[in-house]
C-alpha cells in the first residue's frame, strides 16, 4: 500500500493555483526527494499532506484514510516539520519536546523516555535545560525534527529540512534522514537544493509551478527528462574539424562557445545515454582530441534546470 | 476501548509554564498592586486630612472603608479593561506570527483545544492580579461600612469583564491574524463600548432633560460597577476633593443621575439592578466571541460544526435564552426603558460591620436645642397627632436599628429624644420649619409604640456626662403626593453622628419607610 496517494489534488488561493492536478504516490518506506525552485507549490503541497489546508479539489490517503475524513487518526500517523517554524520563548529544551508528547497524549512515565531517547537522536542530548531560543539554528532545526518524532510517526513531512545550515550541519542532517529511513519511515522531504536529495533520496518528485513534471526513481530522472542537455566538451585538436564531426551526429543542436571557461564548447545534444555514448565514440572515432567531455550524466541539479527550464520565474 | 485520560491540555502547562517566566509577568503583578495600594493610601489621607470640612458632616471609619472599598474597585475594573485584551489579542496571531501554529495543527490536538487552553492560561494570568488584589481589599474590613457580600458583587463584575473583554481580543485575534491589528481593533471596541455608554446618556440627560433609559447603560463596566456598588448616595464619603476619583465613573450616569441612587431597589417596582443585567449581556458576548473563534482557528472544514456541534449549540442557546426569559419574566421590558433613577429616593441601606475602629476623626457632639418652651405647639396641619407618634416612632425604630447594626448598641440602654424638633441637621436643603415644641400626647403615643424596643425612650435631654444615645427628629413635612418627610439624627458618644431623611407613606393604615436620602432636592 501506498504510504501516501494523491489524486487530482488542486489548490487554489484566489487566483493563483499552488497545486495543480497532483497525483503523486509514494511507497511505504521511501525516502522521497520533493524537488521544485521557491515557490512551486512544495509547501502548499505537504501542507495539503498533513492536512493543515483544505484542498480546493482532489483527495489526499494516508496509509489508505483519507485525511479529510479524519484527520485527527492521520495527525497520528504523520511528523511534520514545517519549512519555517518559530520557537517558544521562555521554555526549556526538554519542555519543548514534553509539551508535544503531551499533545500526542503519549502517558508520562513514556513520555520521560521519549525525551531522553529524542535527544540524543538529535544530538542535543546537553542542551536539555537550555532555553529554546538559545539554540543556534542547526541545533533549532534537529529540535523541530525531534518535536516531529515524539508520537513515532511512519511518515514524516519535512519542509528544508537543511534550508539554512552549514556545510556540516548538513551532512549531520543527511544522515539523520538515513538513519530515520533505516528506522522503517516513510520520508517525504522537499528541497530546492537538490545535491543533497541526491545522494539520499531513491526517489524524488520535481514540482513546478504547481505541477508534477516528473516522479520516480533517481535513475528514471536522467533517463526520461535526461533527453535534453547541454554538454561541455574540450578539444585539444583541430576546432573546425571537431565542431563538423558534432554536426554530423544526429540529435546535436547548438554549438556555442564558453569563453570564461577556457575554449570550451558548449554542445545542447537530445538523446538518451546510449546515443551520448555514441556521440563520445563519434567524436573518439572522428580523430578529435578530447580532453573533457562532461556533463551528460549531470547531477540532479542540471536535469532540474533542464525540466523546468523556461518556467522559473 | 479507548482509556479514558483525564489529563491537563498541555497548552496550559505549556502556557503557565512560560508565563511566569521572567520578570514581565512579577512587574505587572507588582504594579498592578502599588497602583491599587498607592490609590486607597492616598484616599485614606484625603479624607482624614479633610474630615468635616466639606459639607460639613463628621467622618465615620465606616465611610472611609466604603470610600476605600469602591475606589479599589473602580480602579481594578479600569486596569482589568485595559490588561486583558492585550494578554488576549495575540493568542492566535501570536501563534501564526510567531510559525508556531502549524506545528500545533499538525498534532492530534483539537484546534478548540488550543484555543481553549490559550484562552484560560491568559484568563489565569488576570484572575491572579484580581485575587492578589482580594486581600488589600479586605483591609477595608478594618475600617468597616462594607459587608462582604459587597467584596463578591465587585468580583462577580471584575470577573465577567475580565472574560468579556478577554474573549473580544481573542475573537479579533483568531479574526485578523496579527496581534498589533488585533490589538488595536480591540482596545478601540473597548473605548468605544466605555465611550458610548457613557456619553449617550450624559448627552440623553442633558438635551432630553430627563434620565435616560436604563438599557443604555447595561453595556458599560462601569454602570454596573457603580449599581452593585451604591456609590451615588452621596454619604458623607464623597464630600471632598475625594469625590473628583469618582467623577470619571460617574459620568454614564449624566448629571442627573449623579446623586441619585442608582443601584438602590426601587420602591414599587423592584427591577433588578444593572449590572444583573450587564453581567447578562456580558456572558451572551463571550458566548458569541468565542463560538465564532473556534471556528475561525480551524485550518480545514470551517462553519460545518456536525450534530455534535449543533446539538451543544442549542444547549446553550437553550440555556441563556431560559436565562434571558427568566429576567423577563420577573421585570418584564420596563428594566430596559425605565431611568436608571428611581423616582423616589431608595431605603436606607443597612450597614453590616462587626466593629468600628476609630479614625483619627473627632466627632464632636452635636448642640442640642433648647427646647423654646415659650412657643406654644403648632400642630401640623392636616396630620393628626396620633399619625405623628406613630411616623415618629417608625422613625427612631428605624435610626436604632440602623446605629445598632453599624456598632454595638448604645452604652446605657438609654435613648434621650429631644421634645424640641429641629430641621436641617442632617441635610441644609432638608424641607425646613420652625423649631417646635411637641405636644405631650405625640410624645405619650411615640414612647408607647415603642415600648417593645430593648431600650428605654425618654422624652428629655441627656444629664450631663450620661453616655445615652440622643434622638434628634423633625417637623414632619407633608407633601403633596400624601408622603411625609422627616429628617432624624442618632449620636452616640460611640459612634458619632447618623442621620437620614425618611420619607414615609401610609400603606393600608400603617406608616412604612419608603425611601430615604442625604440629598432631597
Amino acid at each position: 500500500m501506498s504510504a501516501i496517494e494523491t489524486r487530482g489534488l488542486t489548490r487554489e488561493f484566489g487566483k493563483l493555483t499552488a497545486v495543480d492536478d497532483l497525483d503523486l504516490s509514494v511507497e511505504e518506506g521511501a525516502l522521497f526527494g520533493f524537488i521544485g525552485p521557491n515557490g512551486a507549490g512544495k509547501t502548499t503541497t505537504l501542507r495539503l499532506l498533513a492536512g493543515l489546508l483544505e484542498p480546493t479539489a482532489g483527495e489526499v490517503t494516508v496509509v489508505g484514510i483519507p485525511v479529510g475524513k479524519d484527520p485527527r487518526a492521520v495527525h497520528r500517523l504523520i511528523g511534520y516539520m514545517p519549512d519555517f517554524f518559530g520557537v517558544y520563548e521562555d521554555m526549556q529544551v526538554w519542555e519543548y519536546l514534553d509539551f508535544f508528547a503531551r499533545c500526542y497524549d503519549i502517558p508520562a512515565a513514556r513520555r520521560r523516555q521519549v525525551v531522553v531517547e529524542l535527544l540524543d537522536l538529535v544530538d542535543l542530548a546537553e542542551k536539555r535545560d537550555g532555553f529554546v531560543q538559545t539554540l543556534s539554528r542547526g541545533m533549532r532545526q534537529r529540535l523541530c525534527l525531534a518535536h516531529a518524532l515524539v508520537h513515532d510517526p511512519q511518515i514524516l513531512l519535512l519542509d528544508e529540512p537543511a534550508s539554512g545550515l552549514d556545510p556540516r550541519a548538513r551532512v549531520e542532517m543527511r544522515e539523520l534522514l538515513k538513519e530515520l529511513q533505516a528506522m522503517g519511515k516513510t520520508l517525504i522531504v522537499s528541497s530546492h537544493i537538490l545535491s543533497e536529495l541526491e545522494e539520499i533520496c531513491d526517489r524524488v518528485g520535481i514540482i513546478e509551478q504547481g505541477k508534477l513534471l516528473f516522479s520516480g526513481a533517481v535513475e528514471d530522472v536522467y533517463r526520461q527528462v535526461g533527453q535534453e542537455r547541454v554538454l561541455r566538451i574540450r578539444i585539444i585538436s583541430d576546432r573546425e574539424e571537431a565542431l563538423a564531426a558534432l554536426q554530423d551526429y544526429p540529435g546535436v543542436g547548438e554549438v556555442g562557445e564558453v569563453v570564461e571557461a577556457n575554449g570550451q564548447l558548449e554542445v545542447e545534444f537530445s538523446g538518451d545515454d546510449w546515443a551520448l555514448a555514441g556521440l563520445h565514440a563519434h567524436l573518439v572515432n572522428s580523430g578529435v582530441a578530447l580532453t573533457h567531455f562532461s556533463g551528460a550524466v549531470g547531477d540532479l541539479e542540471e536535469v532540474f534546470l533542464q525540466v523546468t527550464k523556461g518556467e522559473v520565474a | 476501548m479507548k482509556k479514558l485520560r483525564l489529563g491537563w491540555n498541555p497548552i496550559i502547562i505549556k502556557e503557565l509554564r512560560s508565563r511566569m517566566r521572567g520578570a514581565r509577568a512579577f512587574i505587572i503583578l507588582t504594579a498592578f498592586l502599588l497602583l491599587l495600594g498607592l490609590v486607597s493610601y492616598g484616599l485614606y489621607r484625603i479624607m482624614a486630612a479633610t474630615s468635616g470640612r466639606y459639607g460639613g458632616r463628621p467622618l465615620l471609619s465606616a465611610h472611609v472603608g466604603q470610600a476605600i472599598f469602591t475606589a479599589l474597585a473602580f480602579f481594578e475594573l479600569l486596569l482589568v479593561c485595559f490588561i486583558t485584551p492585550a494578554l488576549t489579542a495575540g493568542i492566535i496571531s501570536g501563534e501564526r506570527e510567531r510559525l508556531t501554529y502549524d506545528m500545533l495543527l499538525a498534532t492530534p490536538l483539537r484546534p478548540h483545544s488550543v484555543l481553549w487552553g490559550k484562552f484560560i492560561s491568559a484568563l489565569v494570568y488576570v484572575l491572579l492580579l484580581i485575587f492578589a488584589a482580594v486581600p488589600m481589599a479586605s483591609l477595608v474590613f478594618i475600617f468597616g461600612g462594607v459587608a462582604p457580600e459587597d467584596l463578591v458583587g465587585v468580583l462577580i463584575i471584575l470577573l465577567t469583564t475580565a472574560v468579556t473583554f478577554g474573549a473580544v481580543g481573542l475573537f479579533f485575534s483568531a479574526l485578523l491574524g496579527r496581534t498589533v491589528r488585533a490589538t488595536v481593533i480591540t482596545y478601540a471596541v473597548i473605548i468605544a463600548l466605555i465611550a458610548v455608554t457613557s456619553l449617550v446618556p450624559m448627552a440623553w440627560s442633558i438635551v432630553r432633560e430627563q434620565e435616560p433609559p436604563r438599557a443604555l447603560l447595561y453595556p458599560s463596566p462601569f454602570a454596573a460597577m457603580v449599581s452593585a456598588l451604591n456609590v451615588t448616595e452621596p454619604g458623607p464619603a464623597w464630600e471632598g476633593p475625594q469625590m473628583l476619583l469618582l467623577m470619571p465613573f460617574m459620568l454614564p450616569f449624566g448629571f442627573f443621575g449623579f446623586g441619585r441612587g442608582i443601584g438602590m431597589q426601587q420602591a414599587g417596582a423592584e427591577l433588578r439592578p444593572i449590572w444583573q443585567y450587564t453581567v447578562g449581556l456580558y456572558i451572551g458576548l463571550t458566548l458569541l466571541c468565542y463560538l465564532l473563534s473556534t471556528q475561525l482557528v480551524k485550518p480545514v472544514r470551517r462553519w460545518k460544526i456536525g450534530w455534535r456541534g449543533a446539538l451543544l449549540l442549542a444547549l446553550i442557546l437553550l440555556l441563556y435564552g431560559g436565562g434571558a426569559y427568566g429576567f423577563y419574566r420577573q421585570d418584564g421590558l420596563a428594566a430596559w426603558t425605565a431611568p436608571p433613577a428611581p423616582p423616589t429616593p431608595a431605603p436606607v441601606r443597612e450597614i453590616a460591620v462587626q466593629r468600628v475602629v476609630e479614625v483619627p476623626v473627632k466627632i464632636p457632639p452635636p448642640p442640642i436645642p433648647t427646647p423654646p418652651v415659650s412657643l406654644p405647639p403648632t400642630p401640623t396641619p392636616s396630620l393628626s397627632e396620633d399619625n405623628q407618634a406613630a411616623i415618629y416612632a417608625v422613625v427612631v425604630r428605624q435610626l436604632y436599628t440602623v446605629a445598632q447594626s453599624i456598632g454595638q448598641p448604645p452604652d446605657s440602654l438609654v435613648v434621650y429624644l429631644l421634645q424640641a424638633t429641629q430641621d436641617g441637621t442632617v441635610d441644609p436643603r432638608a424641607p425646613y420649619a420652625e423649631t417646635r415644641l411637641l405636644p405631650e400626647s405625640v410624645q405619650t403615643a411615640t414612647i408607647a409604640t415603642l415600648s417593645d424596643m430593648p431600650a428605654e425612650f425618654l422624652w428629655h435631654a441627656p444629664p450631663e456626662g450620661d453616655t445615652g444615645a440622643v434622638v434628634n427628629l423633625g417637623n414632619v413635612h407633608l407633601q403633596e403626593d400624601d408622603t411625609v418627610v422627616v429628617s432624624a439624627s442618632l449620636y452616640s458618644p460611640r459612634l458619632g453622628i447618623i442621620g437620614q431623611i425618611y420619607i414615609l407613606k401610609q400603606v393600608d393604615g400603617v406608616w412604612q419607610v419608603v425611601g430615604g436620602t442625604g440629598d432631597n432636592e
